[in-house]
């Protein structure tokens, strides 16, 4: 008796061994005789197990319906990209979830809305988000959202505003006279460099200027790379900077571990990527630090870019289960969108002159229950409603949706401008959330002009495009700015304030008097000393 | 036990200064909505002016819009009025400081009720008796200032000044009893001043005699209210209660020691009022007694 329920005990732990490391078992098989590879798949599980454990979910797909699910838009994008190029798994709970999301949600991020785009397209979702995004949100947001643009059309959707080949002409455009691509400025970046070739990698052996492009790139990328195998990018070396760069290399089915163009001193990629690994499952974003949940989740899927690239799959952005044909091109939303715009305009400040004449005829009721028989009272009353009537018609009034993040039509423009917004001086005296770590609230390198436009005006207009709050003081051609960014003047002393300087010197007027022209650098910086500690 | 104003003064004046000027400074909208609750509960107990309050109220909407029109700091953006953000930060800003104003008139008007001229004099004597006399003679200037414009006001009516009843007339029927008040200020201040010095003021030493004693009732209310202002200090010292308004709104989290100083300051501002109620209840069983 004994024995049997000890052999059932054994059985069924057996079984159970099976059930829980059949993933790990099916994917050893396949591939077990490259070191890289099987350090690939055991990454992957072992993060995917440190997040299961964490969740605390037993399979994959309950870590999906559970976690993923219910962080859907906030953080789970990029493993749901990932898990749905690594293996068949049932997103549709997911799904739902990520269109409630983007539904009840305002987003303001072009990129942001293409990535989740990019998601629902990775997971064969059909709806009709994507379309949208499709039609709106490509170029809207620099030279991010040409990359992640190209990868949805790469899926063989297609936009309204763009097509592939200008897309590609546009990414060709934008590289720098070094290889590289960047965010601003004539200088590559590892990171950007590395995402465009992975956007482009789809016609390198399409197009001829495509392919000198990427060679060029990649001979940037070459040279950048640092000692140990990994890539530096904004003065750190990182982590996720070398999976980029693992990514597009895999994408153009180069393997790093065989290029002799990406071994420095015998360490390769993988070299690199080691080196910032905490334990089995987690990485830190630059060396020695804490563990770091973005980089962690860039290792991932740049794994998964690599085992699909020798399991001779395509590369992690050109979706398995896209169903481009069947995607719902129904754009009636943005008609409506577009009509709803117009209503709101007009609907805020109609609101409130409603407001106004439904309390004046409160007033003029309770006089008349109160038996106030005086014509001369109503009449001031009626008289005090048109006032501010009319008062109302003259202001320029706006939601705070429509007044931010639109871009601003310049018909003619005579040149541009580079603009900066810094508070450098007081980054070590407060550690406020509003306050940027490095002291830079906004740098622009080219912002177009028109003729006769003042210092106050560009700064209104980035603050508009990008959500900045200013405070503003006077009229007309007497502006101060008492604040930006919710740091106001006279906060850190009695002699703070912000500052104006053009080219180097501050400006001696008013900034709604000093007229900018082309290339001028204009800089506001944050003061404790009158400025004399700024210069 | 007596009511509020039956309490020595140096206790009722402590006690006002102290509900105030922690009201003041706090600047903690759960302490001010406390404050202006006691307020409101004692101004009832000792006056009902209804019409004194809805004034009141529509002072508070003012003050409470002036505030977003001028400050455009704060996260939440509502609208936007010719580049110039209204922001939701700003609003309620306003509004507790209108509320915090409000809440200090409605003090101060309870403190005029219950503070008479003797007790003033009884209170500055010491220090200095011309200063407690001057401080008397301002005090009692409002009420005076209120009765002859009344007065005037009367007059001006069976003249036949206001017979049109509308607000415009109201209104420059108004200016015109102002202008009168100004002139009869001035001259009154002549004759009070001609009128003192003809009755040998300022020839001696100035002496002065006042019924009020220290008994033990009033050590143990006044140490009360010192031991329990401690707390709501110790708070504030501690920034247990500091709420940020810009650029977003920051609730202080409520930590036991908070908990004690909001209670603490509970009990400060129901003192009057308990007092009071319970002195009614007493009556009304003694008169049932009977």
């Amino acid at each position: 008796m004994k024995n049997k329920i000890y052999k059932i005990c054994i059985l069924s732990k057996l079984i159970f061994l099976l059930f829980s490391f059949s993933i790990q078992v099916k994917c050893y098989e396949e591939n077990i005789n490259s070191e890289a590879n099987s350090y690939a798949i055991s990454l992957i599980n072992n993060i995917l197990n440190y997040k299961m454990d964490e969740a605390s979910c037993t399979t994959i797909q309950e870590f999906i319906d559970n976690t993923l699910t219910s962080n859907a838009g906030v953080s789970s994008e990029w493993y749901v990209i990932g898990l749905s190029q690594y293996d068949n798994y049932d997103f549709s709970r997911y799904e739902q979830s990520l269109i409630n999301y983007v539904n009840n949600n305002e987003i303001f991020s072009s990129i942001t809305k293409i990535k989740y785009a990019m998601c629902l397209s990775a997971i064969g979702s059909t709806n009709r988000y994507i379309t949208n995004v499709l039609n709106d949100s490509i170029g809207k947001q620099g030279i991010m959202s040409y990359i992640y643009g190209l990868h949805l059309l790469n899926n063989h959707y297609q936009s309204e505003t763009y097509t592939k080949d200008e897309l590609i002409n546009i990414l060709l455009s934008l590289q720098c006279n070094d290889g590289g691509w960047s965010l601003t400025g004539e200088k590559g970046d590892v990171d950007v460099t590395a995402m465009t070739i992975q956007s482009l990698s789809v016609y390198y052996n399409v197009s001829n200027e495509v392919h000198e492009s990427i060679e060029k790139g990649l001979v940037f990328l070459s040279d950048r790379q640092l000692i140990d195998g990994d890539y530096m990018s904004y003065g750190n070396s990182n982590v996720e900077s070398t999976i980029q760069v693992l990514i597009a290399l895999s994408s153009l089915n180069i393997n790093c571990i065989n290029d002799p163009r990406f071994i420095k001193n015998g360490k390769t990629l993988f070299d690199g990527i080691k080196k910032y690994q905490l334990n089995n499952y987690t990485f830190s974003h630059i060396l020695n630090n804490e563990f770091n949940e973005n980089a962690t989740v860039q290792v991932f899927y740049g794994m998964i870019a690599y085992l699909r690239m020798n399991n001779e799959k395509s590369s992690l952005y050109i979706f398995d289960k896209c169903d481009y044909q069947n995607v719902d091109k129904d754009v009636i939303s943005k008609v409506n969108d577009t009509i709803n715009d117009v209503t709101n305009n007009i609907s805020i400040k109609y609101y409130i002159i409603i407001c106004i004449i439904v309390i004046s005829l409160i007033i003029c009721l309770t006089l008349l229950i109160l038996k106030n028989k005086n014509i001369k009272n109503y009449l001031f009353i009626i008289v005090i409603t048109l006032l501010l009537i009319i008062i109302l018609l003259c202001l320029n009034i706006s939601t705070s949706n429509e007044y931010y993040g639109d871009d601003i039509k310049k018909d003619n423009p005579i040149g541009t401008v580079s603009i900066e917004i810094r508070c450098d001086t007081i980054i070590d005296k407060d550690n406020k959330d509003y306050i940027p770590k490095n002291g830079i609230i906004l740098s622009i390198d080219q912002w177009k002009i028109e003729e006769n436009e003042t210092v106050y005006d560009i700064l209104i207009q980035v603050a508009k495009k990008y959500k900045i709050q200013v405070d503003k003081e006077g009229v007309n051609s007497n502006i101060y700015i008492a604040g930006i960014n919710y740091i106001y003047e006279l906060q850190y002393g009695s002699l703070s304030g912000w500052m104006c300087y053009v080219n180097g010197e501050s400006i001696p007027i008013s900034c709604s008097a000093y007229i900018v022209y082309p290339n001028d650098h204009i800089e506001w910086l944050y003061t404790c000393d009158m400025g004399n500690d700024l210069k | 036990m007596d009511k509020f104003d039956e309490y020595n003064p140096i206790v009722i004046f402590t006690y006002f200064i102290v509900v105030t000027s922690l009201t003041i400074f706090c600047f903690n909208p759960i302490i001010i909505l406390i404050s202006l609750l006691g307020a409101i509960i004692y101004f009832n107990l000792i006056s009902k002016n209804l019409r004194l309050q809805i004034q009141y109220f529509l002072l508070f909407i003012l003050i409470a819009l002036i505030n977003p029109i001028f400050s455009h700091n704060g996260s939440t953006v509502l609208i936007v009025i010719n580049d110039s953000p209204i922001t939701l930060e700003a609003i309620v800003y306003g509004g507790f400081t209108s509320l915090m104003i409000i809440t200090i008139l409605y003090w101060f008007h309870s403190f005029n009720e219950i503070m008479t001229s003797d007790k003033l004099l009884y209170l500055f004597n010491k220090i200095s008796p011309k200063f407690s006399l001057v401080l008397s003679m301002a005090f009692r200037y409002i009420p005076l200032f209120n009765k002859q414009s009344n007065k005037v006001k009367q007059t001006q009516t069976t003249l036949g000044l206001y017979k049109d009843g509308n607000i415009i007339s109201r209104f420059i029927g108004g200016l015109r009893v102002f202008s009168i008040m100004i002139t009869w200020a001035l001259e009154n201040g002549i004759t009070t001043a001609d009128s003192m010095s003809a009755r040998g003021y300022g020839a001696s030493r100035r002496t002065s005699y006042s019924i009020f004693k220290i008994r033990l009732k009033d050590i143990i209310v006044l140490f009360s209210i010192i031991t329990l202002t401690i707390s709501v200090i110790f708070n504030i010292v501690n920034n247990e209660i500091t709420f940020t308004f810009y650029p977003t709104m920051i609730f202080p989290k409520l930590t036991i020691y908070s908990i004690i100083g909001y209670i603490a300051y509970i009990i400060i501002v129901l003192i009057p009022s308990i007092n009071e109620v319970k002195e009614r209840i007493k009556w009304k069983l003694l008169l049932s007694k009977i």
